[in-house]
């Protein structure tokens, strides 16, 4: 079939695609929220170096080394969370940035974890369904938290914290169980990600990686749940589009930024509902039109 | 009887600045207390201070018998303490019976994220319970409309019924009527009057408007430079020498004239 061509001959970019939409996702759950934070990598790595090394060095079942690298991560991030989310604002998205940055240092220096070259040769045990599962499990969950009350918490407290405080809830406990949650979807990307592309080395968690999962949770947009999952697909399809231009294809994801900045803040996904409600309206002008003929 | 709050001699200070200055206030249930002073006077940071916002230096805070001194916001409004702010914050996501479902839910129960399948507003009493509230301040008819599109005295009354929403206890009011005219004032003084007998609960109200807390309110404290410089009866209050004096002296100084 065509549908399977399509996928047989864009596997390596539909990959990357699967693999981002989670560290969207990841990164726009705190940032809906206005828990700003780039801590994402840190978890990307934690995972990834721990799947790898449990990877190359045992026999253990894909499941156990699964639950023992996420589980490892995650533990990092519930002990870490606390701490973080007293900072708020710049200070928060600070310290997180350094924090990516010390995750990289070690990392580059660590003997144990490949020093520079890092991990390489790792097998792939990850298939392009399983990322993809697993991207369709994460929507689904954004979805549903959307309409839940946690979303609605979540709402409130992106809204005005102040208030949000002053009608029982506490925000502290909504910032850390975002952190913490922010950190699982990342920490599932991370051993997902080394199962797939065979290696992972310091480069992986820099700011580079940051800005480009910024990109895409910007220009999807963060008042939809869909955004992620859009500005991933829009995002990466021009990218393919540009690959040629070569080093001009950064400025060419400068400008559309840009752009989306300042002609759309809040993404393409506001687009739709602009449209529809457009739509809507002339319609309500066209019949009023039929009934005064 | 015993009073719902008792305040002892609560004081916060800024650097070399006693913002509030052991500052002491009871309030039984069904009463509505005003709290008045020239801008400046401390009245903001003591109700910061008794709901949660601002750590007091010194001094308690007892709520129904139970020390809530430093309390943080969000637990003393699940023990039943509810408030409006200078300038509204309503949650401009949210529709307008939202903001209230969003209060009744959380002064009860923290949202808990395994419980995604649990929609936002599920039941249909928690909606009732929300346009009731709504109904007393007279804004059921807008009930889903979006809260940002609503003009200033509509936010400050959909406000109050937030508030009410976490107010088992005690309500405290920050100029509800600031920025709102005659008629619209005097609608909005009736209703925190009548809530707070109907309700069986202790109001607080900070206001510039003395004409209206003359009306509606059971007894006056009056602040200066921090500290109560009156206290008691709404008449008796407004003809003490030190009250006229605070007042016309700031007014002298030619500021806004709200008042």
């Amino acid at each position: 079939m065509d549908l399977l061509h399509l996928i047989q001959e864009n596997q390596v970019l539909l990959r990357q695609m699967g693999i981002n939409i989670l560290l969207a996702y990841a990164m726009f759950l705190p940032l809906s929220m206005g828990q700003f934070q780039v801590a994402q990598p840190v978890f990307v790595a934690v995972a990834g170096y721990t799947g790898a090394i449990l990877t190359l060095n045992t026999e253990l079942a894909l499941p156990v080394k699964f639950l023992m690298a996420v589980g490892a991560s995650v533990a990092f991030a519930i002990l870490l969370a606390p701490l973080m989310v007293r900072l708020s604002g710049i200070y928060l998205g600070l310290t997180s940035f350094a924090l990516v940055g010390l995750v990289s240092v070690v990392a580059s220096n660590l003997q144990s974890l490949g020093g520079a070259t890092g991990l390489y040769a790792i097998p792939r045990l990850v298939d392009l369904r399983a990322v993809w599962i697993t991207v369709a499990i994460v929507v689904a969950l954004a979805y549903l938290l959307k309409r839940s009350r946690f979303g609605m918490a979540m709402s409130i407290v992106n809204d005005d914290p102040i208030a949000a405080a002053g009608t029982g809830l506490s925000v502290f406990r909504m910032h850390v169980y975002v952190f913490v949650l922010s950190a699982v979807i990342a920490s599932v990307a991370g051993f997902e990600r080394v199962h797939l592309f065979h290696q992972i080395n310091a480069q992986d968690f820099s700011l580079h990686q940051i800005l480009g999962i910024l990109t895409f949770v910007i220009v999807g947009g963060l008042r939809s749940m869909w955004g992620p999952l859009v500005g991933v697909i829009v995002v990466m399809l021009i990218q393919v589009q540009i690959e040629d231009v070569g080093d001009w294809n950064l400025a060419v994801n400068g400008i559309l930024l840009l752009a989306i900045v300042i002609f759309l803040p809040d993404g393409l996904t506001s687009l739709r509902a602009g449209m529809l409600r457009r739509i809507g309206r002339r319609r309500v002008i066209a019949l009023d039109g039929k009934v005064n003929a | 009887m015993n009073p719902i709050l008792q305040v002892e001699k609560i004081a916060k200070q800024y650097g070399g600045l006693r913002a509030v200055d052991d500052v002491s206030l009871t309030l039984e249930l069904g009463e509505v207390v005003g709290l008045i002073g020239p801008n400046g006077s401390g009245k903001t940071t003591f109700v910061n201070l008794i709901t949660g916002y601002v750590e007091p230096t010194s001094g308690t805070v007892t709520l129904g018998g139970t020390d809530v001194t430093a309390r943080s916001p969000h637990r003393l409004a699940q023990a039943g303490v509810g408030r409006t702010y200078q300038v509204p914050r309503l949650f401009s996501s949210l529709s307008i019976v939202e903001n209230i479902e969003a209060a009744l839910l959380f002064v009860r129960r923290q949202p808990q994220i395994w419980r995604v399948l649990t929609p936002r507003t599920g039941r249909a009493s928690l909606r009732r319970e929300a346009i009731e509230l709504l109904d007393m301040v007279g804004m059921a008819h807008v009930a889903d409309r979006g809260a940002a599109s609503l003009s200033l005295g509509e936010s400050r009354r959909v406000e109050i019924a937030r508030g009410l929403a976490a107010a088992r206890r005690i309500l405290v009011l920050d100029e509800p009527v600031a920025g709102l005219q005659g008629e619209d004032a005097m609608n909005v003084g009736r209703l925190i009057a009548e809530t707070a007998r109907a309700r069986d609960i202790g109001v607080i109200v900070i206001e510039h408007n003395v004409p209206l807390v003359r009306r509606f309110c059971d007894r006056l404290v009056v602040l200066n430079l921090g500290r109560v410089i009156a206290a008691g009866p709404c008449e008796d209050v407004v003809r003490m020498p030190q009250v006229v004096e605070a007042y016309i002296g700031k007014e002298a100084s030619g500021s806004h004239g709200r008042s």
